[in-house]
């Protein structure tokens, strides 16, 4: 078996945001699908925190966009997932699929 | 539409003290969302997360330096209290508690619940301001009459 950091909550959450959107994932976008698939609102701050650490670790990479007078002429960054981050995607989903799998009565989830 | 004017210290302060490598970028969605409709608030409360969390990791030597600092001062006060002729009980004790509020939250880390935390922070602060104020009142007024009132007290009794 390899040895491998487990990420944390967030961290996993904000790499599965990355991972999801069709169009480019930046800091605004991935606090509101977070916000939306979990119901808990998560500082943009956080997420940032959360992305460069994810950075840190190689699981995804930053690319810097255009800047806009909406933003007061600073540029958004966007991340894209790098192909180890989407193999730890996978296996933590698997992972979590797996160790949840008969959980069903337990958490107090209808059968 | 007319736009709203930002809130210029909140930004100056992130775009000075926040440390994060993406801090241009954040101050970018903070200034689109804010735009967007969000309160000030809201971009106040995201500017204040993202300076603690740029800070986070400094922040337990912090408040050990802060209980150290506040230790002494309740040990000098506590002298102060028995060699004084006009000694004053609340302000020792609540140095002292404040003191060991801090240390409390220093050494935790990140073992205790963060709200536990905040909170015993909060209180020690306050408490550390409170004895402030009171030890402050007391010096003034020591001052303003010339000489110790207690001293004029006990001099003036029969």
């Amino acid at each position: 078996m390899r040895k491998r950091e487990y990420l944390g909550q967030l961290e996993l959450m904000v790499l599965l945001a990355v991972v999801r959107p069709a169009k480019d994932a930046y800091g605004v976008l991935i606090s509101r699908e977070i916000a939306e698939k979990s119901g808990r609102e998560v500082a943009i701050a956080s997420v940032y925190a959360a992305l460069e650490r994810l950075e840190r670790k190689g699981l995804v990479t930053a690319s810097l966009g255009e800047s806009t007078a909406e933003r007061g002429g600073r540029a958004r960054t966007y991340f894209q997932p790098t192909a180890l981050g989407l193999q730890e995607a996978r296996e933590a989903y698997d992972t979590l699929t797996r160790l949840s799998s008969g959980l069903a009565a337990p958490v107090g989830k209808p059968a | 539409m007319m736009r709203r004017e930002l809130p210029i210290v909140a930004t100056w302060l992130l775009m000075h003290f926040g440390s994060s490598a993406y801090a241009e970028s954040l101050a970018g969605d903070l200034i689109e969302q804010f735009h967007q409709g969000r309160s000030r608030w809201w971009y106040w409360r995201q500017v204040a997360i993202a300076l603690v969390l740029s800070r986070a990791d400094v922040m337990p030597i912090v408040f050990r330096c802060a209980a150290a600092v506040t230790a002494v001062l309740g040990l000098i006060l506590i002298t102060d209290r028995f060699s004084s002729p006009c000694p004053s009980t609340v302000t020792p004790a609540l140095i002292t508690l404040a003191a060991l509020g801090l240390g409390v939250v220093g050494m935790s880390g990140r073992r205790a619940a963060s709200l536990a935390r905040a909170l015993v922070g909060t209180v020690a602060l306050v408490m550390l301001g409170a004895g402030t104020l009171s030890w402050a009142s007391t010096t003034r007024s020591e001052r303003c009459a010339g000489t110790c009132m207690c001293t004029q007290a006990r001099a003036v009794a029969p």
